[in-house]
């Protein structure tokens, strides 16, 4: 169990960021990519609006990618302050 | 407007709502998301003020539902075969200009033909690779309008339709690169400063299936080496084929230089042609395609060719070497490298991981350290870290590599067995230590590395302590002994390197190699981590030599200071690997204390380090430490803290 208040908030401010990932991951914009082509509409500024939709599309993807991996980052952080945390209240070396 | 289908239209503007709406509700205060936000902020800002009122003009103005049966209204009713002919020849005939009327068309037709697979097909059967060259150059050369861009997106995603689709005839790729050389080469500089930028773009879109990536990449190294060799120049500088050769003017390109964002662009800025190099040189566009494809990386870098060029012949430092860097980790340790994996693709992920390592570290492992991404840390960590078996044996047995290979061995570790299981990456010992600064010279990488060689720890004491208790080895004590030194020879190479290299830490050095240990330590309470799995025995082979260069040079310096140090940074270790071996020992029953107190239990097991308070776990380790086990086994602490100055000995002995 943590026992750090500074591992408790690096904790909570990883799930902050892995919930936002999700949310961004949940964005319903692959079905929209998909009704935004040709099939749909044709002409110069379709075309355009089309790929603009892909690159965003793909931005989502790795924002989402990047809020994980900042959040794991931020566990991993919390991981060694609850082990500081440990070490610094053990009053005698253990070996 | 050319044509829209009215009920399509409908879902599309309900689609758009409801991905407004969602974005909208994007919610987080922690600052590390802000450009998260600010992205989901842009994108919602898009359809509502884009999107949205486009999807109204058209529907509301029934002049402009010009939809037929067979098609827009721009393909004239043709489908199929004719329409692939129609567009194939439309293209042709625009030769080398291009008005706005063409680019509009020719942006219309397009898409007609990319939803068409026979048109495909025709298309480019038709279309000669140059000729779809020669396009992209006119779009390029053209004024940066709306129809030039809309252009240029069609035909790209034209290209990549027929890559996927009906697939592009046997050799496209590779002429469509040969080609670009040629123009490249060409007296004159108005077309060709922007053959570099033509072909990055047709590679810079959606994903391109993996053999087409492997053609490119073959093509493109070829084409280099052969213009290198022409102009008697260093096969480093081979990217000055995509550079236009003179300072001013410089045509624009800026419809297809668009296409890479102001942020790629800025992100790329340490590097002396970074800005300008990165949208030119059509390898970085393949790279990055690379780094979403680990099996397009696995059958390129398992070429031998291939593989030096790209990781160590040609320079690819220009984005700092995010993209290579990627490229590589996708390959040796993406997500499709799991242990249920084939034997031959963890067998292909070794091959990557050792010729990355081989040939990378001593071409760009120093030049890399000096503006390394944080991202570029973190990539070389999971090749590392997901290869962390190899590079204990490296450690175990160093190799030295002149001039630099890829290879592969057996993997054969006795706490795993007396049998090989699977194949190991072998890895030079220079190049590992230079691939090992680069992977804990940042925050991320030094996580990254942390975890993945805790579930490594944990893996071996854990098969090692089974064994002991099967009565696999006639000297129990003497195994234990020799296991845990070598577990600490690991411990000592990494943070040797991490003391070196905390200025670029946002720590200090002691800071540094204190989270190393206390982050070890903390393994002997979750044994599981997030990696779990990530990779396998067959894939965790040997890898290369220990890297004592620079820690040895560290300690020549003063050598007393060295020795104080070296003392400390063993008896740190041994307390860390204490904590993960007294647990093995009792989870597994080999060594159970008649007398530890109930509140250290749970279920019958050792409560996670985390719960216990630190007089209880120093009274478990003291517990564990002064009981005669199953077998005779006694762990001894002063055993472990002399097996690892022992280990150590080896780098910080500078006569050594």
């Amino acid at each position: 169990m943590p026992t750090d208040p500074t591992a408790a908030e690096l904790r909570r401010r990883a799930a902050s960021l892995r919930r936002l990932a999700t949310h961004v991951d949940g964005t319903p914009i692959d079905e929209l990519v998909r009704w935004a082509g040709p099939d749909t509409w044709v002409s110069p500024r379709a075309q355009q609006l089309h790929a603009e939709l892909q690159t965003d599309r793909l931005r989502l993807r790795r924002a989402a990618d990047d809020l994980r991996q900042q959040a794991h980052w931020l566990e991993g952080q919390a991981d060694a302050a609850n082990a500081a945390a440990a070490l610094q209240a053990a009053s005698v070396v253990v070996i | 407007m050319l044509g829209y289908d009215p009920q399509r239209m409908q879902t599309l503007h309900e689609l758009a709502r409801a991905v407004a709406t969602h974005l909208a509700g994007a919610r987080c205060t922690d600052a590390a998301a802000e450009p998260a936000l600010a992205l989901t902020d842009l994108v919602r800002r898009r359809v509502e003020e884009q999107l949205l009122p486009a999807i109204a003009r058209i529907t509301a103005s029934e002049a402009m539902l010009a939809w037929l049966s067979s098609g827009p209204g721009i393909a004239g009713g043709l489908s199929g075969a004719a329409l692939g002919h129609e567009v194939a020849e439309r293209v042709t005939e625009l030769g080398r200009h291009l008005d706005g009327r063409d680019a509009q068309e020719m942006a219309d037709l397009l898409p007609v033909a990319a939803g068409d697979q026979q048109a495909l097909a025709t298309l480019f059967a038709e279309l000669d690779p140059g000729e779809l060259l020669e396009l992209v150059l006119l779009i390029g050369a053209h004024p940066n309008t709306d129809d030039a861009r809309a252009l240029g997106a069609a035909a790209r995603a034209t290209f990549v339709a027929a890559a996927e689709g009906p697939g592009l005839p046997t050799g496209y790729v590779a002429t469509l690169v040969r080609r670009n050389a040629e123009i490249a080469q060409e007296p004159g500089y108005d077309r060709r400063a922007g053959t570099g930028v033509a072909l990055s773009y047709l590679f810079h879109g959606e994903q391109l299936p993996s053999a087409v990536l492997v053609e490119a990449v073959t093509a493109l190294r070829d084409v280099e080496l052969d213009a290198a060799a022409e102009w008697h120049r260093d096969p480093d500088e081979v990217h000055r084929l995509w550079l236009p050769r003179f300072a001013s003017p410089v045509p624009s390109y800026s419809t297809l230089e668009d296409d890479f964002s102001v942020q790629e662009q800025a992100e790329d800025r340490a590097h002396m042609y970074g800005p300008v190099l990165v949208p030119r040189d059509p390898m970085y566009a393949l790279l990055d395609q690379l780094g979403r494809d680990g099996a397009a990386g696995r059958a390129l870098f398992t070429d031998p060719a291939i593989a030096s060029y790209v990781f160590g012949g040609r320079d690819v430092l220009a984005d700092g070497g995010r993209r290579v860097t990627a490229a590589a980790a996708a390959a040796a340790a993406g997500r499709d490298v799991v242990p249920t994996a084939p034997e031959r693709l963890l067998a292909d992920a070794a091959e990557v991981a050792s010729s990355f390592v081989n040939h990378f570290g001593p071409v760009h492992g120093a030049e890399a350290m000096h503006h390394t991404p944080d991202v570029v840390a973190a990539s070389v960590a999971q090749i590392l870290g997901n290869h962390m078996p190899s590079v204990h044996q490296s450690l175990l047995s160093p190799v030295h590599f002149n001039p630099p290979i890829a290879a592969v061995a057996p993997y054969k570790y006795m706490p795993f067995g007396d049998v090989a299981t699977g194949t190991r990456a072998v890895f030079d010992r220079f190049a590992l230590a230079a691939v090992t600064d680069l992977a804990i010279s940042r925050d991320e990488g030094l996580a990254t590395m942390r975890a993945l060689t805790n579930e490594y720890q944990q893996r071996v004491a854990d098969a090692a302590v089974g064994r002991l208790a099967r009565g696999d080895f006639t000297e129990p004590n003497h195994a234990l002994e020799v296991f845990i030194g070598e577990a600490g020879l690991l411990e000592g190479f990494l943070v040797g390197h991490i003391g070196q290299h905390a200025q670029h830490l946002a720590r200090s050095r002691d800071d540094a190699i204190s989270f190393w240990f206390d982050a070890l330590a903390t393994s002997a309470e979750a044994a599981t981590s997030v990696f779990g799995g990530r990779y396998s025995s067959a894939i965790v082979g040997a890898g290369a030599g220990p890297l004592a260069d620079q820690l040895k040079q560290r300690f020549a310096d003063d050598e007393a200071a060295a020795v104080a140090q070296a003392e400390s940074e063993a008896r740190a270790a041994a307390e860390a690997l204490s904590a993960v071996w007294c647990r093995e020992l009792y989870e597994q029953r080999l060594v159970v204390p008649a007398e530890m107190p109930d509140r250290v239990l749970a279920s019958g097991h050792l409560r996670p380090w985390d719960e216990l308070s630190a007089a209880d776990r120093q009274l478990v380790v003291n517990l564990i430490a002064n009981t005669k086990g199953r077998r005779d086994i006694v762990l001894d602490p002063q055993t472990i803290t002399d097996q690892l100055k022992l280990q150590q000995a080896d780098y910080f002995d500078p006569d050594n």
